[in-house]
């Protein structure tokens, strides 16, 4: 998996996770996606548009962040899924807690909400 | 673990010999990925060698998958869903690989012999329709 990191407007942390989020892939960005989205406090856009895969370990790896930047006042929101990613992630019912926008402004709402 | 990369061109092969369609091979891909990697972390806790033995069938309105192993034993289909977290605190951050497969899987059936684990997976895929040719229904 590849991870880019880059700041969108108003303080917002957008995170570009790409590849499949298996255990392999997983394991690739997970140090490095914990340390960015636990470390302080943000409002964290996970772009998930180019994730093709995830499996429970990827969804443990965005729970466990979310958690985090929840305790630090912050929060996650999971953006532009796949119709294939978005059935596993709703499958365990994901969207009742960390929001998923498919643009901007959902996604600054869900923020206000988070 | 390393070799969980295999399965999934294993599994991109099947699609492409059986014509399956995408959100069916996606299904399978998932529930062994889920399972396999299950067996390979829990079903050999003291460190010994093991082996997983993935097969695959193709019927005409279905395709069944079975992986046996000769791991600790493991019955999937005693699993009971628990309700979904209402918070994130509430979330647990593990335990849905198994709630992916239930859900994936039209069905799951598991035996336990002594030579280990057996589980087959069903998953409803009906044979593409054979293309018409230029004078069908002439």
């Amino acid at each position: 998996m590849e991870m880019a990191v880059h700041e969108l407007e108003s303080g917002i942390l957008g995170i570009n996770l790409s590849g499949r989020m298996d255990i392999a892939g997983t394991q690739q960005i997970d140090l490095k996606f914990s340390v960015l989205t636990s470390t302080r406090r943000a409002q964290i856009l996970v772009d998930l548009s180019n994730v093709t895969f995830i499996a429970s370990i990827g969804i443990r790896t965005l729970i466990v962040s979310a958690k985090a930047q929840k305790l630090r006042g912050g929060s996650m929101v999971l953006y532009k899924p796949s119709d294939q990613v978005e059935e596993v992630l709703r499958a365990t019912g994901i969207e009742a807690i960390i929001p998923i926008a498919h643009d901007l402004d959902a996604a600054r709402g869900a923020f206000g909400s988070a | 673990m390393e070799r969980l990369g295999d399965l999934e061109h294993w599994v991109a092969q099947l699609g492409a010999e059986h014509c399956l369609a995408p959100a069916v091979l996606h299904h399978v891909d998932l529930c062994l990925t889920e399972l396999v990697s299950n067996v390979i972390q829990y079903g050999y806790p003291d460190g010994k060698a093991g082996t997983v033995t993935i097969r695959f069938w193709r019927e005409p309105e279905r395709i069944l998958i079975s992986i046996e192993d000769d791991g600790t034993p493991f019955d999937p289909t005693a699993y009971v869903p628990t309700a979904l977290p209402s918070s994130l605190a509430e979330a647990g951050t593990g335990g849905r690989g198994i709630r992916l497969v239930r859900h994936f899987a039209d069905e799951v059936h598991h035996e336990r012999s002594a030579a280990g684990n057996q589980l087959t997976l069903v998953f409803r895929s009906p044979r593409p329709a054979a293309p018409r040719t230029a004078d069908s229904g002439a």
